[in-house]
């Protein structure tokens, strides 16, 4: 599809400032810092009318507007949330901010608990399960080696000493050992981690690429 | 002197809430969804507080200011002006409004995410300098290892069954390591929601 | 063999003579220390001593002078130099005062001292009418031994008794006569004794007997003839504003000297005074007739002005150039206990001009040896045309003079401590251990032992250095050592210094950064350089990937399971069943998230599903809008309007995934465009997220995966639960898909290649897997080469061993 009229335009200026943006490989310079000072005006102030469209006109003034007075608590809570932005009167926004940080620990305690803990365990054991065509012997191998590795990673983390070891502080013996091998097991998913962050670090650089190329082409085509 | 009233509200919605994962309770899902919603609803408000405390808390006091950054601060004011004034005009959803999204913040950030690339590689050069030990070795193998696994080019392995074994092994390692780290944020997690919802920690008490 | 100084003087004598040439005060033997006396002068030499040896900025060659003092003696080579050019006056001089004081018997009638006024004025007219010419300080002579140590002011009488006799008991009752000041009948045995507040100065002076105008006219008009100035012997050097001395005063001069400053100023202001009021105030010293010296040695006339700075302004008649106190001045002159020998220390020839010279302790010229002459010395105490013929000329007196305080007591030696007494306010020093290095270099003399072990005390005796400076600090360790008694009374620093303390401080704090913003800069732009090629580097091989090797790149020959499960899962879909797209990506991942997923959203399109946007963050909606254009553009028999619908933003992370998973038609009443969800035939009949055909999550964090699968899927109820997800969080999403929370994963361009191989269509990740094969071999091959220059290079940041 071939960008005509006021696309053509966006597809210019997009495409210069990815070059500016490109910059930074000479080092941090002023036009740099202009399309970053340019990008946080954009950001804020599209997350500004999408917040005031989609969040507080649907949730809060449509049911004003449409008498219902369930909405008056969160309208309340939103106006004593506005003080957040005056040293002076900041502490009156601590309510709404306890409702928010309780609601977000809650969720966090019902989905660890629900989503995580259960269905890796879960996830842990089914891993003995043969699957379709699957040997036994082959599946209680891997799920055993899922485990050991699960239980090696969570030993690394565990860091209580032995009772009775005031100045040593070591683990007991049987830890110690989860733990090493738990080490290699973090260090080589943190190494898959690394590798596939640079992964999708290249395929930006790729995408952006073949903007540049597509561009061109676009700009000598025409 | 701490509220005590900011404490028992944040107690009394997290228990709410849940309860709500365990007991499947008609009565207290009608007490949850309300308190969900409006959580959801104070989120986009604190987003609001928070956009107006940037352009005008922080840049614009620095446009007050001389040096090079007011000139900086000038410009975000000058555009989140200008965006905000063209987006109550055009709405969200309009696609001439969008476009400020598609082909002004995605190149930038996805530029942003292209120098990353280079600059990961250029720091990666000296991986081993910093760490010269078994784990750094470890894991400057396996970066190197799964950068070749990653981009497809170790796909002449998967017509041998020996290496597509040992491949698909291989790779249960960072399986069994990633379900272990999940499980220590998980119980992280837990125990910091915990510490929260019985008023141990307060972080909105400031 | 060196000269003795006199105790009572400080005139320099052959070392063969028993009493003093000029006072006549008994010389001390060689062989015996100088004896402590309490006058201020020795005081003055003890405290110098303290400082001298305390001060560190002595000049190099004053430690070469200190050397030819005697050795029971610590007397620093200013002194010893102005103690030098003094010794050349007094020669000069002491011819002067005989002639004088033998003119002085022959006047009757008028006062002696008011005679001799008279006719040193009239000396001074005729004297001044020839131009001085200003003597070359190149051509100073060096100081000369004195040859007539012995030589007294008149034939053999007192001169303290000399000086008296001139004087009648009125006039000596109304003259200023400045405190702490103490004459005895002989010279010999005057003792300089502090006494405050001994004498008083009269407020009321005696009124003239003749005019002070005309006998001050002259003085004022006449200068010194340069060439009857008594020529310096050989040898003699005058320190800095040292003059001659010149005895042709009058008693005019007398009278002014002896007046309070007030009453000075009060009686020049009718005369003419075109000097500045700074100049003005510039101290001058009484002057003393030349035949009355013995009687004018009273103590208004021994009130010296101690002020040493001189400022170099033309001779002014000398009606400018009162002999004007100042205030500090007085006090000064009080505060010493002065003898009538003092002064002699200072006499200058005030009708000579002052030079103006600025006099400070660390601008003291060095010491120039007796039979040489310091060549680099711009001093010309003789310049002028107007000069003023007063022996005390207080400008040329040296600093360290007018320095002195008040008499006090000599300042006992503070008990041994390892810090200097520094009182600038800087902070104090830690005490801590010298180095070796530093231990050796310092000199043995500096260091004085209280207690040292006999062993330890010959173990220091070894030759080697780094032995002996160990066996010094372990001996510090052991005993105390501290500086000698003479070296401990602490560190006097003098303004001059602490402001090149700080000057020089100042450059190397600069000089440091300095070095090390240049140096930070040059491995910046190294760092720079290596970053540009990089990047170039970078950007050529992926031009090369999408354009010239495209088809060269290898293509997957076994999908993952993942990858197929998730098409199976789409491919299951009931055509009537609406998925759900929901967006949490950020926008700098859109490019790779739409090579991931525009496959998958084709997929959707082909097999004519309804879809539901929506978006959990701000921009996703318009990227999601996005991808569904691009995707029309491929399945353009697609009908999205009516089958597409956008549902908008819901914030709050966690909370909001929780809060759909509670209830979706509670918590999206209405869509982005404000119409009720309700009206809507793809979301009417949706009351649950399990009423979803298949719920699709896209996804750049590993986080937010985690919570998408958390909060919805125990909720699900078997609806297909699929990840779109970017590369970097494949490895962490895994063991939920292994445990079967999430039915399918596409992760990256290269999951993204695949399910356009099931699809068997051709798209961007199509295009560019080549590209992304490229780099991942490039990137792996720095690490690799990386890591082996790291391996092979020794250790220089300190990295982390184990």
């Amino acid at each position: 599809m071939i960008p005509t009229g006021l696309d053509l335009v966006w597809v210019i200026v997009s495409f210069i400032l990815t070059f500016l943006v490109f910059s930074y490989f000479l080092g941090d310079n002023a036009v740099y810092r202009f399309v970053m000072a340019l990008f946080i005006g954009v950001s804020a102030g599209y997350f500004a009318v999408v917040l005031i469209f989609q969040v507080i006109l649907p949730n809060l003034v449509v049911p004003l507007v449409s008498g219902d007075r369930l909405v008056l608590v969160p309208l309340v809570l939103s106006g004593l949330l506005m003080f957040k932005l005056t040293p002076r009167f900041s502490r009156m926004g601590n309510i709404p901010m306890a409702y928010l940080v309780g609601a977000g620990a809650a969720i966090a305690v019902g989905g660890a608990v629900m989503g995580t803990l259960f269905g890796q365990v879960k996830g842990a054991w089914s891993a003995f399960l043969p699957s379709s065509g699957e040997s036994p012997f082959l599946a209680y191998l891997e799920g055993g080696f899922l485990l050991i590795g699960t239980l090696a990673s969570l030993a690394y983390f565990h860091f209580n000493a032995k009772k009775g070891s005031a100045t040593s502080g070591k683990r007991t013996v049987l830890v110690a050992i989860f733990a090493w091998i738990g080490k290699i097991f973090i260090s080589i998913t943190l190494g898959v981690v690394f590798a596939s962050v640079l992964t999708a670090a290249a395929t930006a650089l790729i995408e952006r690429t073949d903007f540049i190329l597509q561009t061109i082409q676009l700009l000598a085509g025409k | 002197m701490k509220s005590p009233l900011a404490l028992i509200i944040a107690v009394l919605t997290g228990l709410i809430i849940l309860l709500g994962y365990f007991i499947p309770n008609p009565v207290l899902s009608s007490i949850r969804t309300p308190l969900l919603d409006w959580a959801v609803i104070l989120s986009g408000v604190a987003g609001l507080v928070a956009i107006i405390h940037l352009i005008f808390g922080v840049h614009w006091e620095k446009v007050k200011k001389q040096g090079m950054q007011q000139w900086f601060s000038l410009v975000v004011v000058v555009v989140f002006l200008i965006t905000l004034i063209a987006g109550l005009f055009l709405e969200p959803t309009n696609p001439a409004f969008q476009k400020v999204v598609t082909y002004i913040q995605t190149p930038i950030e996805s530029s942003l995410l292209a120098i990353l690339a280079v600059t990961l590689s250029f720091s990666s050069l000296k991986l081993l300098q910093r760490q010269r030990n078994w784990m750094g070795i470890v894991f400057f193998v396996t970066v190197i290892i799964f950068l070749i696994l990653n981009s497809g080019l170790l796909s002449f392995t998967d017509q041998i069954p020996i290496l597509r074994d040992v491949l698909s092994g291989l790779q249960m390692i960072p399986t069994a390591g990633a379900r272990g780290i999940l499980l220590g944020v998980a119980l992280g997690s837990l125990a910091t929601g915990i510490r929260i919802l019985i008023g141990s920690d307060r972080p909105y008490n400031n | 063999m060196d000269k003795r100084p006199c105790p009572i003087c400080t005139r320099l004598n052959e070392p063969q003579e028993t009493h003093c040439w000029f006072c006549h005060a008994e010389l001390a033997p060689v062989s015996t220390d100088q004896p402590q006396s309490s006058d201020w002068l020795s005081g003055l030499r003890q405290d110098q001593d303290a400082t001298s040896d305390n001060n560190p900025i002595l000049p190099a060659e004053s430690t070469k002078s200190n050397e030819t003092d005697k050795p029971d003696e610590f007397v620093p080579d200013w002194l010893s130099r102005i103690r030098s050019k003094e010794a050349v006056e007094r020669a000069e001089k002491k011819a002067q005062e005989d002639k004088y004081w033998a003119e002085k018997q022959s006047h009757s009638g008028v006062p002696d001292w008011l005679q001799s006024l008279n006719e040193d004025n009239a000396e001074i007219k005729t004297n001044n009418e020839v131009e001085p010419a200003p003597p070359d300080p190149n051509k100073v002579k060096s100081a000369s031994p004195i040859e007539e140590p012995s030589t007294t002011f008149a034939s053999g009488d007192d001169w303290l008794e000399s000086l008296k006799s001139w004087q009648s008991a009125d006039e000596t009752d109304n003259l200023i006569q400045p405190e702490n000041l103490e004459i005895t009948e002989s010279p010999a045995e005057i003792e300089i004794t502090p006494q405050p507040e001994s004498q008083e100065f009269p407020e009321i002076l005696p009124e003239p007997e003749f005019d002070l105008g005309k006998i001050f006219s002259p003085l004022i008009e006449e200068p010194v003839i340069e060439s009857e100035k008594p020529a310096e012997p050989q040898g003699v050097v005058l320190p800095e504003g040292f003059q001659p001395f010149d005895l042709t005063f009058d008693e005019t001069e007398i009278q002014e000297t002896n007046r309070q400053p007030e009453q000075v100023d009060s009686d020049l202001s009718s005369t003419v005074d075109s000097r500045p009021q700074e100049e003005l105030e510039i101290e001058s010293a009484p002057v003393l007739p030349n035949e009355n010296v013995d009687n004018h040695f009273s103590n208004e006339d021994l009130a010296i002005s101690l002020e040493p700075i001189i400022e170099d302004s033309p001779v002014q008649p000398l009606e400018s150039a009162q002999p004007i106190f100042s205030d500090d001045q007085i006090d000064i002159s009080q505060s010493l206990d002065q003898s009538g020998l003092n002064f002699f220390n200072d006499l200058i020839d005030v009708t000579q001009p002052q030079p103006n010279i600025l006099i400070e302790p660390e601008e003291i010229v060095e010491n120039v040896p007796t039979d040489e002459v310091s060549a680099d010395i711009p001093i010309n105490p003789f310049k002028g045309d107007d000069l003023l013929l007063e022996p005390f000329a207080p400008d040329d007196l040296p600093e360290w003079l007018t320095d002195v305080k008040p008499i006090e007591k000599p300042v006992k030696e503070k008990p041994r401590s390892v810090t200097p007494a520094v009182d600038d306010g800087s902070p104090r020093p830690e005490k801590g251990n010298l180095p070796v290095w530093l231990a050796a270099l310092r000199p043995v003399e500096a260091v004085e032992m209280v207690a040292i072990p006999e062993e330890k005390a010959q173990e220091g005796e070894t030759t080697d250095g780094d032995q002996a400076a160990n066996v010094m600090l372990e001996i510090s360790a052991a005993t105390f050592i501290g500086k000698p008694s003479d070296l401990s009374g602490g560190l006097r620093v003098s303004n001059r210094q602490k402001t090149n303390a700080a000057l020089l401080s100042e450059i190397a704090a600069n000089a440091e950064t300095v070095e090390e913003s240049e140096k930070n800069s040059a491995v910046g732009i190294k760092n720079t350089l290596w970053r540009s090629l990089l990047a170039l580097v970078f950007i050529v091989v992926a031009f090369l990937g999408g354009t010239v090797l495209n088809g060269y790149g290898l293509q997957p020959a076994l999908f993952p399971g993942e990858v197929v499960h998730t098409f199976d899962r789409i491919n299951s879909i009931a055509a009537d069943k609406t998925v759900l797209i929901a967006g949490d990506f950020e926008a700098g991942f859109a490019g790779e998230i739409r090579l991931t997923s525009q496959a998958l959203i084709e997929h959707i399109m082909r097999r004519n599903l309804n879809i539901a946007l929506m978006s959990i963050n701000p921009v996703d909606s318009a990227l999601l809008a996005d991808q569904i254009e691009r995707g029309l553009a491929f399945v353009p028999t697609y009908q999205a309007v009516g089958k597409v619908v956008d549902l908008g933003y819901f914030p709050g992370g966690a909370i909001a995934v929780q809060d759909l998973g509670n209830s979706f038609a509670n918590t999206v009443p209405l869509t982005a465009d404000l119409v009720a969800t309700s009206s809507i035939d793809s979301l009417k009949n949706i009351q649950n997220m399990a009423d979803f055909g298949a719920i699709i999550v896209i996804t750049d964090k590993a986080e937010t995966a985690r919570v998408w699968i958390e909060q919805l899927q125990p909720t699900l109820n078997g609806t297909p639960l699929l990840m779109v997800t970017s590369a970097q969080a494949s490895p962490l999403i895994q063991p939920y898909y292994q445990s079967g929370q999430v039915s399918g994963i596409v992760s990256g361009m290269a999951g993204g290649l695949v399910y356009e191989r099931i699809m068997g269509s051709t798209g961007e990740a199509g295009r560019n897997h080549t590209s992304l094969q490229l780099l991942s071999v490039l990137m792996a091959a720095l690490v690799l080469g990386g890591g082996f220059i790291s391996l092979v290079k020794p250790d220089s940041t300190g990295g982390k061993r184990q």
